[in-house]
């Protein structure tokens, strides 16, 4: 915990607390950052130190959400985040860039203006009950609202976080930003900038508004299956090897959302392991995915194909990850589903159901991919070179994070044991 | 409410006496169809060139100049007769103004605005091409 | 008068006497611009200083027509801070018409134009009279529409500064009526007095009507919906300095003194006028940045977001007492640097006769003169409010402020405006980030000096110097990230001088 006053006469101060949840996060965050900078070792052409500079601030606005304790800080490093991460995807981008950018700028901005209003009205209405104006969270913790005000508060901080995660009918601007982004700013997005919704939605949404948090949870668990459902569906139905890698992420992070608003602690647990092995196992495959179409020029499945002959290492790498994307057992991608889905089991039979059967696409949708690039023979010239040596640690050491994640569940579950009771969840049946 | 009514009722004949005055030019006004009605000067003689000549502005910088000079007279007549009552608080403001005026009679001055007379006008021609 | 009221009003005082000086050095120094425009710095430089001795006799009222108090003399010192920074940016920007073209004037009379309009706008700030406050307006309108249509050699200019002319005129009328109404309703021309009749129970029909007339002035002036009309033509055909002037000084005191007007006097929350002025701000808000999303000349963009950023201010203002005069201050401060930092940059880069107004000129502005583009895109970011600028910190205080006083819905559609107003920002940092089209095409020359000289329009060597202009785009620079991370000096400074509202 460190704490500095800022504009003390607000009652605004940079505090910033780790604890069990934060550390998994800034853990993930310092991996997958050092993960982007690699993965765009080569690919940069221009500008190399501009585009550093924005990855940089990225990763500081990111590491400032996972830590911060105070509210505005927290609003603030939110923001923050957003500026370079346009600049990532405006400047260094495909051809589709310039509208991605301003796509998921726009997104993110009015999700998170919204957030900063709900912030700022707590502040306000918790000045004028008590008299004491803080925006720290461990002072606003516990502030009493009517029901409607609750409400409308949680959805202003809902918006923001259902905007970056994303939830389904708000998920616009991923697939083409994922698609656009540079190799380092689309494993940036995708395996931290979800995240920090996610994290925003445990640390700040159920413990300030658990009145309004139950009230809603019916209808975030369904909208969280209808993202599983939806994204499994496109992701299928996609030819662009990118974009059908976005899909899956709409689908995954409909997990985290279930998980969360099961209010139950496999739930939380799930969603937690969810994240971690969705910013690992995802971030990878961006990492693959870019590095095949630069050796390719390609990420259209049709000109794909008869890789795995071609590119030996690469093939493993694409196989591993593909498991992950299907939940295969031993991968961290299965612990983190089979939790949200055992947590929401009781109280949402129906949408359990329905998020199994996303499991089932899921299946479909991995192996065709997997299916149209790897095997079968390319539909014109394709000469790839398989990875190199510092290539295949990187990978490497992703997919082992993953396999440790699912086979040592547990050593995260410790981490996150003290946070489930404090938010004062109902107990689990699994350790 | 009684002196808004009074408003009113002068407001009212403003708005009629400029309404009549139109109508009645209109009705009663004479008007011509005749071939020449359109052209300026209707006695036969026909126009010739445009009408946008140029002319020097020196007869508008001399009305412009009188008026704001005339304005600070009427400031020091304003002051002369309530000279004894404001003092010497008001001999300083007199004094301020004055100072100013004359600022400003000094710039138009340097800025050649009274150079009006012949000789400009000399220097204009020949520039043009007339010889003197 | 005593000998402290004349400490209060020095700054007015050197202002004043200051102009003259620089009128009688712009007649009598010589063909060029330079002596005229060290006088102008001089004399706003003591002017500033003098703050500090007015600071010694505040809170003084002269009279009843001026109160030098805490918040006066912050937003005095504001006005002529940004007029010293304006007259830097005007210098190479104006130079060129010192030649032949301008028949031999020095262009010296520029300086002593912005001294007079920063002396009518401090006055403005200071007005708790009718009296001074139409003094003010005017001596700010007059010199305004002279410097708009300061370079005659342009058609355009001239042309918005009538327009400019006929509109203030128009409004200084209806401002007048409304003075007159409230003096024959009140019997007195101070505003406070006003002010008290409208609170008053049942307000007499003529002070509404006077309230009404007085609002179209003001707002025209502040370029509030529906008063805006003016705002796009003038600041597209003005000197971009002077763009900058109208932008800030001019708004700027208009909005110190409706604050004054409004915060004391409990207006703010009664009856309907607070609904009046939320629907003026939501109408500027809108119409400013709906307006903006469709133009493609970057003065125009700065126009329409001017606009929308007097709506912003409006809300902190109705905000009422304790919450307006902080808020306001603190957010001209940043909308101050903001607007400075882009208008200087544009005057810098608009050097020579070409003007850099068309968004399309800037494209690959980042690879020709990084330093510029750098300072227009912060000023945007900071304009668009986001993280680590002032603007940021500014758009907070608002929302504090209108939600501290229960503006709900106007602070959610600040929210929206604010998230639509990015769009345009963006784009135009997008643009000068992205590459220049020649330099696309001549890829083995994007790299060293050579891209510079061969993308782009050439200009003259001296203009790509760094130059006066380019201090300001810094200064400004610095100002937005200061208070972009270290709010609390200021805000604890403002608060201490705004005490009293």
């Amino acid at each position: 915990m460190e704490s500095h006053a800022w504009i003390p006469s607000l009652g605004v101060s940079f505090t910033l607390g780790l604890d069990g949840l934060s550390l998994l996060f800034v853990i993930l965050t310092a991996l997958m950052g050092a993960a982007a900078v690699l993965a765009s070792w080569k690919s940069l052409g221009r500008k190399v130190a501009l585009f550093h500079a924005a990855l940089a601030l990225v990763m500081a606005g990111i590491y400032g959400v996972f830590l911060s304790v105070d509210l505005f800080l927290f609003a603030f490093m939110w923001e923050l985040m957003l500026i370079p991460m346009y600049f990532l995807v405006d400047v260094w981008g495909g051809p589709g860039r310039h509208k991605a950018s301003v796509k998921f700028f726009l997104f993110s901005q009015a999700g998170g203006i919204l957030m900063f209003v709900a912030v700022v009205a707590l502040y306000v209405l918790h000045g004028r009950a008590t008299g004491v104006y803080s925006f720290d969270y461990r002072v606003l913790l516990g502030t009493a609202f009517d029901p409607a005000a609750g409400m409308l508060l949680m959805l202003g901080f809902f918006a923001a976080f259902a905007v970056k995660l994303p939830v389904f009918p708000l998920h616009a601007w991923l697939p083409d930003t994922y698609t656009e982004a540079p190799i380092g700013g689309s494993v940036l997005l995708a395996a931290l900038l979800s995240k920090t919704a996610g994290y925003g939605m445990i640390r700040f949404l159920l413990p300030l508004f658990p009145d309004a948090v139950r009230a809603f949870a019916p209808i975030a668990v369904w909208l969280g299956v209808a993202g599983i459902v939806y994204g499994g569906f496109m992701a299928f139905a996609q030819k662009d090897l990118k974009r059908l890698v976005s899909y899956t992420s709409v689908s995954h992070l409909g997990f985290v959302l279930v998980g969360i608003f099961t209010l139950t602690a496999q739930g939380l647990d799930g969603a937690v392991i969810q994240m971690l092995s969705h910013g690992l196992g995802t971030g990878a495959l961006f990492v693959l995915v870019g590095w095949l179409e630069e050796r390719s020029g390609t990420r259209d499945l049709d000109r794909l194909g008869g890789l795995w002959s071609m590119a030996p290492r690469l093939g493993a790498f694409g196989l591993v990850l593909t498991l992950g994307l299907v939940g295969l057992p031993g991968l961290g991608n299965f612990i983190g589903e089979f939790l949200v889905l055992s947590g929401s089991f009781h109280a949402y039979l129906a949408a359990t159901i329905v998020a199994g059967f996303g499991l089932v696409v899921a299946m479909v949708y991995a192996l065709r991919m997997f299916q149209l690039s790897f095997h079968g023979s390319p539909s014109g010239a394709l000469a790839v070179r398989d990875l190199d040596a510092p290539q295949v640690l990187l990978l490497g050491v992703l997919v082992a994070a993953l396999v440790y994640l699912g086979l040592f569940p547990q050593e995260v579950l410790k981490l996150l044991a003290a946070l489930g009771a404090s938010l004062g969840l109902t107990p689990g049946v699994m350790p | 409410m009684s002196d808004l009514s009074s408003l009113a009722i002068y407001l009212a004949f403003v708005l009629i006496i400029v309404v009549a005055l139109m109508v009645v030019t209109h009705l009663l006004g004479e008007r011509h169809k005749a071939r020449g009605t359109g052209i300026p000067y209707e006695s036969g003689m026909l126009p010739t060139g445009s009408a946008r000549l140029r002319f020097p502005v020196d007869f508008y910088l001399v009305a412009m100049f009188f008026v704001i000079f005339d304005v600070a007279a009427v400031f020091l007549f304003a002051w002369a007769v309530a000279a004894r009552e404001s003092g010497w608080a008001g001999y300083a403001a007199i004094l301020v103004f004055m100072i100013e005026s004359a600022a400003g009679l000094a710039y138009i001055w340097k800025k050649g605005a009274f150079d009006w007379g012949a000789r400009r006008k000399r220097e204009h021609l020949r520039k043009h091409g007339y010889s003197s | 008068m005593s000998s402290a009221d004349f400490l209060a009003l020095s700054p007015l005082v050197l202002a004043a006497g200051g102009s003259i000086i620089v009128l009688l050095v712009s007649a009598f120094a010589g063909k060029r611009p330079a002596p005229s425009f060290a006088a102008a710095l001089v004399v706003l430089a003591l002017a500033l200083a003098a703050i500090g001795l007015a600071w010694s006799e505040a809170p003084r009222a002269v009279g009843s027509l001026v109160k030098i108090d805490g918040f006066t003399l912050f937003a005095q010192a504001l006005i002529f801070a940004t007029a010293f920074l304006v007259a830097l940016a005007s210098y190479r920007y104006m130079a060129p018409r010192s030649g032949e073209e301008s028949g031999g004037d020095s262009g010296g009379e520029y300086y002593f134009l912005l001294l007079l309009a920063s002396l009518g706008a401090s006055i403005l700030a200071a007005a708790t009279s009718f009296v001074t406050l139409f003094l003010g307006l005017e001596l700010l309108s007059v010199s305004l529409f002279s410097l708009i249509a300061f370079r005659r050699e342009k058609t355009i200019g001239a042309q918005a500064g009538f327009m400019y002319l006929i509109l203030a005129g128009a409004s200084s009328a209806f401002l007048l009526f409304g003075m007159a109404l409230a003096f024959m309703a009140t019997g007195s021309l101070k505003t406070a007095d006003l002010a008290a009749a409208l609170v008053s129970g049942t307000p007499d029909i003529l002070v509404l009507a006077s309230l009404g007339l007085m609002t179209v002035g003001i707002g025209f002036k502040l370029a509030a919906v529906p008063f805006h009309l003016w705002t796009p033509e003038v600041y597209d055909a003005a000197p971009t300095p002077v763009t900058a002037f109208i932008a800030t000084v001019s708004k700027g005191a208009m909005a110190v003194f409706l604050v004054r007007f409004f915060a004391p006097s409990g207006l703010a929350s009664a009856g309907a006028y607070p609904w009046i002025f939320a629907a003026v701000a939501a109408l500027s808000m809108f119409a400013g940045n709906l307006l903006a999303l469709r133009e493609r000349r970057i003065k125009r963009i700065l126009a329409y977001s001017s606009i929308a950023h007097i709506g912003y201010i409006l809300i902190a203002i109705i905000a009422g007492p304790g919450r307006a005069a902080p808020t306001v201050a603190f957010y001209l401060v940043a909308y101050f640097a903001a607007s400075l930092g882009a208008f200087a940059a544009i005057s810098a880069l608009s050097q020579g006769d070409a003007e850099h107004d068309g968004l399309d000129s800037y494209r690959g502005l980042a690879s020709r003169r990084p330093g510029l583009a750098a300072g227009l895109a912060l000023a945007m970011l900071s304009l668009a409010g986001l993280p680590l600028t002032a603007g940021f910190m500014g758009k907070f205080l608002i929302f504090a402020a209108g939600e501290g006083a229960f503006l709900w819905v106007l602070a959610v559609l600040l929210a929206v405006n604010s998230t639509i107003s990015i769009y345009y920002y963006l784009r135009v940092v997008s643009i000068m980030y992205s590459p220049a089209p020649e330099a696309e095409t001549a890829a083995g020359e994007a790299f060293g000096e050579a891209a510079g000289a061969t993308s782009g329009t050439p200009r003259p060597r001296s203009a790509r110097a760094f130059g006066p202009a380019a201090a300001v785009v810094i200064v400004a620079a610095v100002v937005v990230i200061a208070l972009g991370i270290f709010p609390g000096p200021l805000i604890d400074l403002i608060r201490s001088l705004t005490s009293g509202y």
